[in-house]
């Protein structure tokens, strides 16, 4: 026997519970936590802070991994570890700012496209379909080749390649929300339209908005990283992983490391956002309930 | 003076960067009578795209396949030969004592790729077209007529004084080119645009080209000169400097115009190469926004000038392969020379200068082209040092084409400081570097420190109309020129450009010449 799900709500007692016993979820959970962690405490934890930031020190170039620079030097001599250190604040940063920007402005469209229905959809949907014609990556490429290339000009382009996912992910929900007893109750004690939204469609919608975001900030780090390999991105001497695996990519036969490390920094950070995501889709869906 | 009107595309600032080369260069034809060469193909890799294939308008890194397919009246011979000079499609040469009528006697029985008759009428129309709608038509602004008075005699007649040596051997603009295919381009723009048609006379004709991918050379039957030992050579157009190294070393390709510096080191290891090192015309420079205040005071591009920390800049900017750059023009050309003074990497006095300039929190942004590897290495260490005597600088790559046109824009709304990798058209750094990077202009081209300087001025212009009759006293009126510009600092000058010369053991015939650095002349190339 098949039956509707309920519309699943913010954290409800039982999903902490569910997180904790899911190996996966405390992995990610943990990933991300060091991430943060990281990023919040660059300073301290980097062994060599200004390399970190961007000094050379050109008597080091090319050093091997070693116990002064565990994960070796690069071409201008500065120490690996140190610039992934300093680079989980650029990744963090921007891959949140995108994603924030994106939900900020799909969100709401979405939204009133749902619950508004007609024209208005339709105008806003056609517009979001226009954007979704493109593959993410190649229009932040042409964004970023108007614009020029920067890590904030990167992060612009993000934003025009992703908010078209929440507008169609909230479009739905809201849609399918707008014909349901309790904001046809709304609607009749004459609440207005943006007080329904605000408090009734917005609210259910928040469980899914929160999976999604949370897998798309690991997309975004890999995208962000991606238009910084090939040029499009954050520039020198900002340390941005995607910016060290390009720098590093002419030495990968001599010298591994300069790309290895950051590669690997790369991807347990989006590993990490992903087993989040994965987790907390898990851990929400009602359907989960009782396993 | 002429008026250089050089252009810096993005694909010809790709090229010369990534020019990490197998330069081929000690020139092109010469030597009739050769053998029969046997059936080889030989597979080269380059970054050369191809702008137009229009000999005249060219202008950009399609050079690399121009000059097989065409052929000027001289070629230059690198430094250090016997003579500066050799004979292509003119056989002899001579000047008047003015040096401003040179006759120029033309080789005979020489055909054009279409069947056309090289002669005296061909060079002048040749001449004409390139000093009418040329890519590199300055270096034709000497020329005030040149005539055909028999089948194989031409005569220019100059303005003023001027070395048609240099000028008949540029790199660009002096390619004679058969009268049938400029007369059909004159009428169709897109003449030359399939690559397949061609007017020259060169060892090689184009036969198959395909956009982004490769170029099919095949030896001309009718050349007039040594046949190249290579039949056919494929060129496949690989902007990767990394898959070019991977290619070479993988046996895909013979030989590899773009490898990257920083890899040098696995390329001197591999037993099946040898690794050289040439001198290039090319050099690295700087411009201060003079324009704008504090940088129109003098102490203060002085106090910059002594932060600039020049040996880590060639160690890795260059990787190594660069050398001390005395003022504006490289050491490999005329008239460059080790009596320029030059600035001293030292923080103290930098910081010295500034506070007796009074300035401090001094904010600057920097622009450089970002498809330029080189400088993509060494803007950061530029940030780094100014940081230590307080000047923060804000760094920004634009693509090459995007930070000139800022530069030649308004100098209020223009960049602080402007990187550049510049090369003259040919040999002459006084009416090329000094003129176009730092002569007076109303309206800036390359002159972007936007810089005006009367003395210094007057001293090109004295030093410009002894440049063919009195080279010594043009080369003492240029350095003192050049004292002035490193005295009040528009610009500064970071490095020479040197390339490595990456030979594979089994084909001989590489030889470096710095006036065609970006050629590879494959007829003259052959297995051992």
């Amino acid at each position: 026997m098949s039956k509707t799900p309920p519309i699943a709500t913010l954290p409800e007692r039982g999903v902490y519970r569910r997180l904790l016993r899911d190996g996966p979820a405390v992995l990610g959970f943990a990933l991300v936590a060091l991430l943060v962690l990281v990023a919040a405490f660059a300073p301290l934890l980097a062994p060599f802070p200004e390399q970190g930031a961007g000094a050379a020190s050109v008597a080091d170039r090319n050093l091997a991994p070693s116990l002064t620079h565990w994960f070796g030097t690069d071409a201008m001599g500065r120490d690996i570890l140190s610039r992934i250190v300093y680079g989980a604040r650029p990744a963090l940063l921007v891959s949140m700012a995108v994603v924030g920007l994106a939900v900020l402005v799909g969100v709401p469209l979405g939204l009133i496209a749902g619950f508004r229905g007609g024209r208005l959809d339709e105008a806003i949907m056609r517009v979001a379909d226009m954007f979704l014609a493109f593959p993410p990556l190649l229009l932040a490429m042409v964004v970023v080749s108007l614009l020029g290339p920067s890590l904030w000009n990167a992060a612009i382009a993000l934003v025009v390649s992703w908010w078209p996912w929440y507008a169609r992910l909230v479009r739905g929900l809201a849609l399918s929300l707008r014909e349901r007893p309790f904001v046809e109750g709304a609607r009749t004690l004459g609440l207005r339209d943006i007080t329904i939204m605000r408090r009734h469609i917005l609210p259910n919608c928040s469980s899914p908005i929160l999976v999604q975001a949370t897998t798309d900030i690991g997309t975004v780090l890999l995208a962000a990283g991606s238009l910084a390999f090939i040029g499009l991105g954050a520039q020198p001497p900002t340390p941005d992983w995607g910016l060290m695996v390009a720098e590093g990519r002419t030495y990968v036969f001599s010298h591994w490391w300069m790309s290895a490390f950051p590669g690997a920094a790369i991807f347990l950070a989006v590993l990490g956002f992903n087993l989040l995501g994965d987790a907390l889709r898990d851990a929400l869906d009602p359907r989960e309930v009782g396993r | 003076m002429p008026t250089p009107l050089k252009r810096r595309g993005t694909a010809a600032a790709l090229l010369a960067v990534a020019l990490t080369a197998v330069t081929a260069c000690g020139g092109g034809g010469g030597g009739a009578g050769a053998k029969p060469p046997p059936a080889r193909v030989l597979n080269v890799a380059t970054s050369a795209n191809i702008t137009t294939w229009d000999p005249v308008k060219s202008f950009s890194t399609e050079i690399f396949y121009m000059a097989n397919v065409y052929e000027p009246l001289l070629w230059k011979n690198p430094p250090g030969s016997a003579e500066p000079f050799r004979p292509a499609l003119a056989e002899s040469w001579e000047a008047s004592a003015d040096k401003k009528t040179w006759t120029f006697k033309l080789r005979q029985n020489v055909t054009f790729h279409d069947g056309e008759k090289f002669n005296a009428a061909a060079a002048k129309a040749s001449v004409e077209a390139a000093q009418e709608r040329g890519g590199a038509s300055f270096i034709w602004a000497p020329l005030k007529n040149v005539k055909a008075p028999d089948d194989h005699t031409l005569v220019f007649t100059l303005k003023y004084a001027a070395p048609m040596e240099l000028i008949a051997s540029s790199m660009y603009g002096a390619w004679m080119v058969s009268p049938k295919a400029l007369a059909a381009a004159k009428g169709n723009d897109k003449h030359f645009e399939s690559g397949t048609v061609d007017g020259g006379t060169g060892p090689y004709k184009v036969t198959e080209y395909q956009p982004g991918k490769q170029v099919v050379l095949r030896g001309f039957d009718g050349y007039w000169g040594q046949k190249g030992a290579y039949p056919t050579v494929v060129s496949h157009i690989t902007p990767e400097a990394v898959t070019q190294q991977q290619m070479l070393q993988g046996g895909q390709v013979d030989l590899a115009s773009g490898l990257p510096l920083e890899n040098i080191g696995q390329l001197k290891a591999d037993p099946n190469l040898d690794v050289g090192e040439c001198a290039t015309a090319s050099n690295y420079v700087g411009f201060f926004n003079t324009a704008r205040k504090p940088l129109d005071n003098p102490k203060v591009r002085q106090a910059l000038s002594h932060a600039l920390p020049y040996d880590d800049i060639i160690k890795i900017g260059g990787e190594g392969f660069g050398s001390k750059a005395y003022g504006a023009v490289p050491q490999s050309i005329f008239p460059g020379g080790t009596d320029v003074p030059t600035y001293t990497y030292d923080l103290a006095k930098a910081k010295a200068l500034l506070d007796e300039a009074g300035v401090s929190g001094l904010k600057l942004k920097m622009t450089y082209a970002a498809e330029n590897q080189a400088q993509k290495r060494f803007a950061p260490l530029i940030k780094d040092s100014f940081s230590k005597i307080g000047v923060d600088v804000e760094i920004s790559p634009m693509l090459f084409n995007q930070q000139w046109e800022l530069g030649k824009g308004d100098p209020a709304k223009a960049q602080d400081i402007f990187l550049l990798l510049y090369w003259p058209t040919y040999s002459d750094g006084g009416s090329d570097n000094l003129y176009s990077l730092f002569h007076s202009s109303e309206k800036p081209f390359f002159n972007l420190s936007y810089w005006k300087n009367k003395e210094f001025d007057g001293l090109l212009a004295k030093a410009g109309t002894f440049t063919a009759t009195d080279p010594d006293k043009a080369k003492a009126l240029y350095t003192g020129a050049q004292k002035i510009l490193v005295d009040q600092a528009p610009g500064f000058f970071l490095y020479d450009v040197r390339n490595p010369l990456v030979s594979p053991k089994r084909i001989k015939g590489l030889t470096c010449n710095p006036d065609y650095a970006f050629n590879m002349f494959f007829n003259q190339l052959a297995p051992r």
